[in-house]
C-alpha cells in the first residue's frame, strides 16, 4: 500500500509503504494513525531533500534494522561506507548538511550514520582553521581560551 | 550559504565518534559548540598504551574521569609505566598509603575480602559506575595490580582480557569464571584470550566455602551475559562439573572462539560431545557461532539409530550363514565373510548407505532443532564441523541467514574419528534386547556393536564438495554465503537433485554423464544477497556446462554482490553469461556489485565483457576483475588489463572498475 508523503514546499510523494517505513518518525505516524490514507506532511524537508532521502530508502528497502548494543566498539570508522551509499553522498555540501538534518528528523538511523561519516571524513586531516573555512564556522574563542585548551589537551594531539 | 556547521549538538556528537584521537583534539578549537560536544567524545576512549604521553593524559583525565566510558590498558612489556599509586587512583578515585587517607579511615572502614589475592587493598566501595568497557592486555609483571583494579570495576558492561606472555615465570593467569560473573553482574560480553590463560577448575556443587565468599547459591544463579569469547582451553575441562557454567549463561546469544593451539593437541583433550550437549541444552537463545583455528566443536549430537532400524544392517545380521552356532572362532569367519562381501559390494553398499543416512538426515526436517535461533556460522579453518552437522544444519535451522566457511578442514582420520563411547554403549545397550540379532550369539552382538560403531564413525567425516551443494540445496533461510579456501569442482555443483532419497536423479552422479547433468536449484536463491563462491570448470569443458553455471547463479532474487574467488568459468557470450539475466532472477535489478570475476581468458574479448556487463546491470557500481599474471621467463608479464583506460570503459555506468591480485582474502 503506498503511502503519500508532502514536503514542506508542498510536493506529493507516492512511495511504498515499506520504503516509508525507514523513517522511524513516519513508521511510529503509520502505526499511530492505523489504516489511512491520509497524506503525511514533512514540514522540515524540502522536495530537493526528500527526493535524495526517497531515493535512499528505496535502495535500502530490505536492509535488516539495526540494534545499537551497549557493547559495541564505541571506536567507530568512518571509512566502511558502502559502494553505493559513497556514491549517493557524492553531494554539494549544502545538501548534505540537509540530508543529514531530514534523516535526523525522520530518524533513518543508517542514512544518518552514513552522512555524519561522510562529514567525519571531511573533517580528517585538516587544521581548526581549514575546519571553519570547509564548514562556514566563526571562531569565538579569545586567545586565551584556545591557550587554555592547548594546555589540557595536549596530550591527545600527535603522537 | 547556510552555517553548516551548526549541526545539532546530537549529530555533532555522532560525527565525532567517528573520529580518531588526533582529528578529535583539532576539532576542540574550531568553536565553542564545537569544543562543548567534541570534549566528551575524547575523553570517552582512554588508552593507556606504551608510547602515549600517559602521565600527561592520567592529568588531563583526572577531573574528568566521569566522561571515562572505556578504557584500554595495555602495560608494557616490563611492567606499568605508570606508577600504581597514579593507576589506582585513575581507576578507583583511590590513593593507597597516604596519611590523608588514614585520616579519614572512619569512612574505608569495610572489612577486607581476607583471602582475596590482592597486591593493593580497595575500600569496597570504591567503583567507577561510569566506566562500561574495559579492556586489558599484559603479561604478568602487571596481573597483581590488575587484579586489585579489576573487581572494583562493577558496573562494566564489556570485560576484554587478554594475557600474554611477558617476562615472568611463564605461568598462566586462572581465570575464574564464577568469579567474574558474579563480580560483574551487568557484564553483556566478556572476551578471554592469550595464550598465558588459563581457567579455574570447575566448583563441584556443595562445595562447602566458596574463596571469595560467595554462597553455592550466588554462583548458580542466571546472568544476562550474552557475548562470550574464550579459548578452546576451556572445552578442555572434563569431569561433571566441566560446563555447568553454562547453566548460568541461558542468555548467551554469541559465542566466538579463537584458537591458537595445534589441532593433534586440541582434538586431544577436547571434550567435544559434552561441551555440545551442554551448550545446547542450556543456550537455547544461540544466535551465532564464530570459530577459528583448531577448534573442535561439534554441534548436532547426532542420533545412534538401534541396529534394527538400519536394514541393511538388519540384513547382514539376519542372514548369517547357516553354519554359524556362536563359537567365537565362527563368528571371526562371519566377520570375515561380511568384510568380503562388503569389498564384493562395496559401491552398492556405499550407495545404500548413503540414501540411509540422507534419509536419516532429511527426516530431522521434523525433529526439535538443536539451535532454533542461529542466525550467523562462521567457521575458519581447521574447523571440526563435519558434513553431517552441515546437512543437518541444512535441514533444521530456521533463522540461519550467515554462514561464512572456509573450506580447509584438518583432514586427519584421528580427529574425525573421535566418537562418544558412552552414546555407543547406551545405544548397544538400548538395542541388545530387541535387537532381530539376539538369537544369535554374544560374539554376533559384538560384529553388530562393531558395524554401529563403524557406522558411528562413519557419520563424522570432512565437509566435502557435495555436501556444501546439498546444504544449499536444503538451506532456504541464508542470506549470505561465503565459501572459501577451495573451489567447488563443476561436478559436485552439478548433482542434482539429492535432497529426495529415492527420486529421480538421486545420488553423488560421477562425472561423465554429461545428458543427465542439471545443477538443482538452491533453496536459498529467494534470499540470497551475498555469495561467495569459487567454482573450477575448466575453460576446455563444453560450454554449455559453463552457461548451465551462468543459468544457475542468474536464479536470485535479491542477488546483491557475487564473489567468484579463483574461478575458472569464462564471462563472455559464447559461454553463456545471459543466463545472469535469463535465469528467472532479478540480477539485472538487484546486482550491485562483482567480484573477483575471471578475466584472464586470452580468447575472449575483455573489454566488450566488462562492456556487457555495464549495460546489462544498471545498478552495478563495482567490478573486480580477476587477474591472472602468467609467468614468463625472463620477460614482462603479458598485462591484460590496458583496456581499462579505454575512454568507454572509463564513461560507462560501472562506479569503480578495478583488477584484484590476491585470489583469497
Amino acid at each position: 500500500m503506498p503511502v503519500i508523503l508532502v514536503s514542506s514546499d508542498n510536493q506529493d510523494f507516492k512511495v511504498d509503504k515499506e520504503v516509508a517505513e525507514r523513517s522511524i518518525l513516519i513508521k511510529n505516524m503509520l502505526e499511530d494513525v492505523g489504516e489511512s490514507d491520509s497524506p503525511i506532511p514533512l514540514p522540515n524537508v524540502t522536495a530537493a531533500v526528500l527526493t535524495k532521502v526517497i531515493e535512499y530508502c528505496e535502495h535500502h528497502r530490505n536492509d535488516p534494522v539495526q540494534v545499537p548494543e551497549e557493547t559495541d566498539d564505541p571506536r567507530k570508522r568512518s571509512n566502511d561506507i558502502e559502494e553505493w551509499d559513497m556514491k549517493f553522498m557524492q553531494v554539494d555540501q549544502e545538501m548534505l548538511f540537509e540530508i543529514i538534518l531530514a534523516a535526523n528528523y525522520l530518524d533513518i538511523k543508517p542514512l544518518l550514520d552514513v552522512g555524519c561519516k561522510t562529514v567525519a571524513n571531511i573533517i580528517k586531516g585538516k587544521t581548526p582553521e581549514e575546519i571553519r573555512k570547509a564548514f562556514n564556522i566563526v571562531n569565538d574563542f579569545t586567545p586565551e581560551e584556545e591557550a587554555q585548551i592547548k594546555k589540557e589537551n595536549e596530550w591527545a594531539e600527535d603522537r | 550559504m547556510p552555517d553548516q556547521g551548526h549541526f545539532p549538538p546530537e549529530t555533532l556528537c555522532l560525527i565525532f565518534s567517528y573520529l580518531p584521537r588526533q582529528d578529535l583534539a583539532r576539532c576542540l578549537y574550531v568553536s565553542r559548540l564545537w569544543h562543548a560536544e567534541a570534549k566528551p567524545q575524547l575523553y570517552k576512549i582512554i588508552l593507556l598504551v606504551p608510547g602515549m604521553k600517559l602521565n600527561r593524559q592520567l592529568a588531563a583525565v583526572k577531573d574528568r574521569k566521569a566522561l571515562v566510558r572505556r578504557v584500554e590498558w595495555r602495560p608494557c612489556q616490563y611492567g606499568s609505566l605508570v606508577p600504581p599509586a597514579d593507576l589506582l587512583d585513575f581507576f578507583l578515585d583511590y590513593r593507597p598509603a597516604s596519611k590523608h587517607s588514614e585520616n579519614n579511615s572512619n569512612n574505608n572502614k569495610r572489612a577486607q575480602p581476607q583471602n582475596c589475592p590482592v597486591a593493593y587493598p580497595i575500600p569496597l566501595e570504591s567503583s567507577r559506575l561510569t566506566l562500561k568497557q574495559f579492556s586489558f592486555t599484559g603479561g604478568q609483571q602487571s596481573w597483581n595490580l590488575f587484579d586489585s583494579i579489576l573487581y572494583s570495576l562493577k558496573s562494566l558492561v564489556s570485560l576484554d582480557l587478554q594475557f600474554v606472555k611477558g617476562n615472568g615465570t611463564g605461568k598462566a593467569y586462572v581465570v575464574d569464571l564464577d568469579r567474574i560473573l558474579t563480580g560483574f553482574p551487568r557484564l553483556k560480553h566478556l572476551g578471554l584470550s592469550g595464550l598465558m590463560l588459563g581457567y579455574a577448575p570447575p566448583r563441584t556443587a556443595g562445595h562447602e566455602e566458596d574463596r571469595y565468599g560467595n554462597d553455592d547459591e550466588e554462583t548458580r544463579t542466571e546472568h544476562g551475559l550474552e557475548s562470550f569469547a574464550f579459548t578452546p582451553l576451556l572445552m578442555w575441562r572434563k569431569g561433571p562439573d566441566a560446563f555447568t557454567f553454562l547453566e548460568r549463561l541461558r542468555h548467551l546469544r554469541k559465542i566466538v572462539v579463537r584458537s591458537q593451539w595445534n589441532y593433534l593437541n586440541c582434538a586431544e583433550r577436547a571434550q567435544p560431545w559434552a561441551f555440545g550437549r551442554a551448550l545446547q541444552q542450556c543456550c537455547p537463545k544461540l544466535e551465532s557461532i564464530d570459530a577459528f583455528g583448531a577448534v573442535i566443536l561439534w554441534l548436532f549430537d547426532l542420533p545412534i539409530i538401534p541396529s534394527d532400524k538400519i536394514p541393511h544392517l538388519t540384513s547382514l545380521v539376519i542372514e548369517p550363514p547357516p553354519s554359524i552356532n556362536g563359537s567365537d572362532m565362527l563368528s571371526v569367519s562371519m566377520a570375515q565373510k561380511m568384510l568380503k562381501a562388503l569389498k564384493e559390494d562395496e559401491n552398492i553398499l556405499k550407495q545404500r548407505l548413503q540414501e540411509q543416512e540422507l534419509g536419516e538426515l532429511l527426516e530431522g526436517r521434523s525433529a526439535k532443532p538443536f539451535f532454533p535461533q542461529l542466525r550467523t556460522l562462521i567457521l575458519g579453518p581447521d574447523h571440526s564441523l563435519s558434513a553431517q552437522d552441515l546437512i543437518s544444519l541444512g535441514v533444521q535451522a530456521r533463522n540461519l541467514t550467515h554462514v561464512k566457511i572456509t573450506h580447509e578442514m584438518y583432514n586427519y582420520a584421528g580427529v574425525w574419528n573421535m566418537y562418544d563411547t558412552d552414546a555407543a554403549a547406551t545405544a548397544a545397550a538400548a538395542t541388545a534386547p530387541s535387537d532381530a540379532a539376539t538369537h544369535h550369539s554374544t560374539s554376533s552382538s559384538a560384529v553388530t556393536n562393531k558395524l554401529i560403531e563403524d557406522r558411528r564413525l562413519w557419520k563424522r567425516r570432512c565437509i566435502g564438495n557435495q555436501d556444501v551443494t546439498l546444504f544449499l540445496q536444503l538451506c532456504s533461510s541464508l542470506q549470505h554465503f561465503s565459501i572459501t579456501g577451495r573451489t567447488i569442482p563443476f561436478f559436485d555443483l552439478a548433482v542434482g537433485d539429492i535432497t529426495t532419497p529415492g527420486g529421480p536423479g538421486t545420488t553423488f552422479s560421477t562425472p561423465g554423464k554429461v545428458e543427465t547433468l542439471a545443477i538443482h536449484p538452491w533453496a536459498c536463491e529467494e534470499n540470497l544477497q551475498t555469495l561467495k563462491f569459487g567454482l573450477s570448470l575448466h575453460e576446455k569443458r563444453p560450454k554449455e556446462q559453463h552457461a548451465m553455471v551462468w543459468k544457475h547463479f542468474g536464479r536470485f532474487q535479491k542477488l546483491r554482490s557475487l564473489t567468484l574467488p579463483v574461478s575458472s568459468l569464462v564471462p563472455s557470450p559464447a559461454y553463456g553469461v545471459e543466463g545472469l539475466l535469463t535465469g528467472g532472477g532479478r540480477l539485472s535489478e538487484t546486482l550491485t556489485e562483482i567480484r573477483s570475476l575471471p578475466s584472464w581468458w586470452v580468447v575472449e574479448d575483455r573489454r566488450e565483457m566488462v562492456l556487457w556487463f555495464a549495460r546489462s546491470f544498471p545498478n552495478l557500481l563495482v567490478l573486480g576483475l580477476m587477474r591472472y599474471r602468467e609467468k614468463v621467463e625472463g620477460g614482462k608479464a603479458e598485462d591484460y588489463t590496458d583496456f581499462l583506460e579505454d575512454e568507454d570503459v572509463k564513461r560507462c555506468s560501472i562506479h569503480r572498475i578495478f583488477i584484484e591480485d590476491r585470489p583469497f582474502e
